[in-house]
């Protein structure tokens, strides 16, 4: 490199990033971070832009420092099906990187992300100087394989007025905040066809539920907005086993 | 934009350094205008379209290297690269760039002078 100061001054520093405690790089002292800090790539993609494409080749992860992005798959059918959501702090290729196998599905920005990317090299070698980060890897990948069972587990046992509310509570966990009056909103804009889709059924069967749940107090609606109602009920409704 | 010899191409091939061939099963964008790439790329088979604003503004054959100037300097590109499907490259990411400047094969080492 010619240069390895950073040229933009508003691209993210793994030192000060607020997804630093969240991710799987947590327990690197300052030194080491700031040796990430160098080698990484960072990037601010508006909403569309894609990180990755399903069936294409991984060299490196992307660390979410700000922002949303959907994973989803494509049938044969040219149906999209989103897998998941991932916001700050969240690490994405991880798994394809390691199987050494093409991505299994496409990253796709929801709203403007930066999206920082380290290479597999740099990775491995990360990896074999300060183990935790192997320790910390193992350990998100244990967590996504247990919330992909659960998914398969809830597709296949749950109706669709559970599966909707669990949708809801996943999404709250993730992504709820308070806005001005004091209300539980979901700070994530998704379509129908999007909501749709992470659950399998039809826009038609979604709308039909949604308006279900207004009825019964479980939320409200603005617009794309989400305002979370009653959490015990949707608790409830969820059929949650834990 | 950087042309490689034969030399310099069946080293990167024969050798250890660029982890191998990589094909692109379907066209996906490499990177975007405006953003620094994650790598350079060697194409071996295949396309890659540089587009500014949405309109073509160069193909790029095979021999070709594509980001290397603002990979190089870590800065923004100019354009966006995309690459068709059923395209093969070699893919030159940060590790293997310093890798490369640090090769005591001279033909290795001028690929990223």
């Amino acid at each position: 490199m010619s240069n390895q100061v950073q040229k933009n001054s508003e691209k993210p520093h793994c030192e000060t990033c607020a997804s630093r405690s969240l991710g799987v790089f947590c327990d690197l002292e300052n030194a080491e971070v700031a040796s990430l800090d160098l080698q990484k790539i960072s990037n601010k993609y508006k909403k569309g832009q894609t990180l990755f494409y399903q069936g294409n080749p991984p060299f490196g992860i992307f660390c979410i420092s700000h922002g949303k992005i959907k994973i989803s798959h494509v049938g044969l059918d040219g149906k999209e099906s989103i897998l998941r959501i991932v916001s700050d702090g969240d690490i994405l290729g991880h798994r394809s990187l390691f199987s050494e196998e093409n991505y299994s599905a496409t990253a796709t920005v929801l709203e403007d992300s930066t999206v920082c990317f380290i290479d597999k090299k740099f990775i491995l070698k990360a990896i074999k100087d300060y183990p935790s980060i192997a320790v910390n890897l193992i350990t998100k990948l244990s967590k996504d394989m247990g919330s992909a069972e659960n998914r398969i587990s809830s597709m296949s046992q749950k109706n669709v007025r559970e599966r909707l509310a669990e949708l809801i509570l996943g999404l709250r966990e993730s992504f709820s905040k308070k806005d001005k009056d004091g209300r539980e909103v979901l700070d994530i804009k998704l379509s129908r066809e999007e909501m749709a889709s992470m659950i399998g059924v039809a826009n038609e069967t979604l709308i039909r539920f949604m308006s279900e749940f207004k009825d019964d107090g479980l939320i409200e609606q603005e617009g794309k907005t989400i305002i979370i109602g009653d959490v015990e009920k949707l608790k409830e409704t969820a059929n949650l086993l834990y | 934009m950087k042309k490689l010899n034969d030399i310099q191409i069946r080293k990167l091939r024969n050798g250890d350094i660029v982890p191998g061939e990589r094909t692109y099963g379907r066209d996906a964008v490499l990177y975007y205008e405006g953003h620094t790439p994650h790598a350079c790329y060697l194409l071996l088979k295949g396309e890659i379209v540089l587009s500014k604003k949405n309109k073509v503004r160069e193909i790029v054959t095979a021999g070709h290297i594509v980001g290397f100037n603002n990979f190089s300097d870590q800065g923004p590109s100019e354009f966006t690269a995309t690459i068709k499907g059923n395209s093969s490259v070699f893919i030159i990411d940060k590790s293997t760039f310093f890798e490369l400047q640090e090769s005591p094969d001279f033909e290795l080492k001028k690929i990223v002078s």
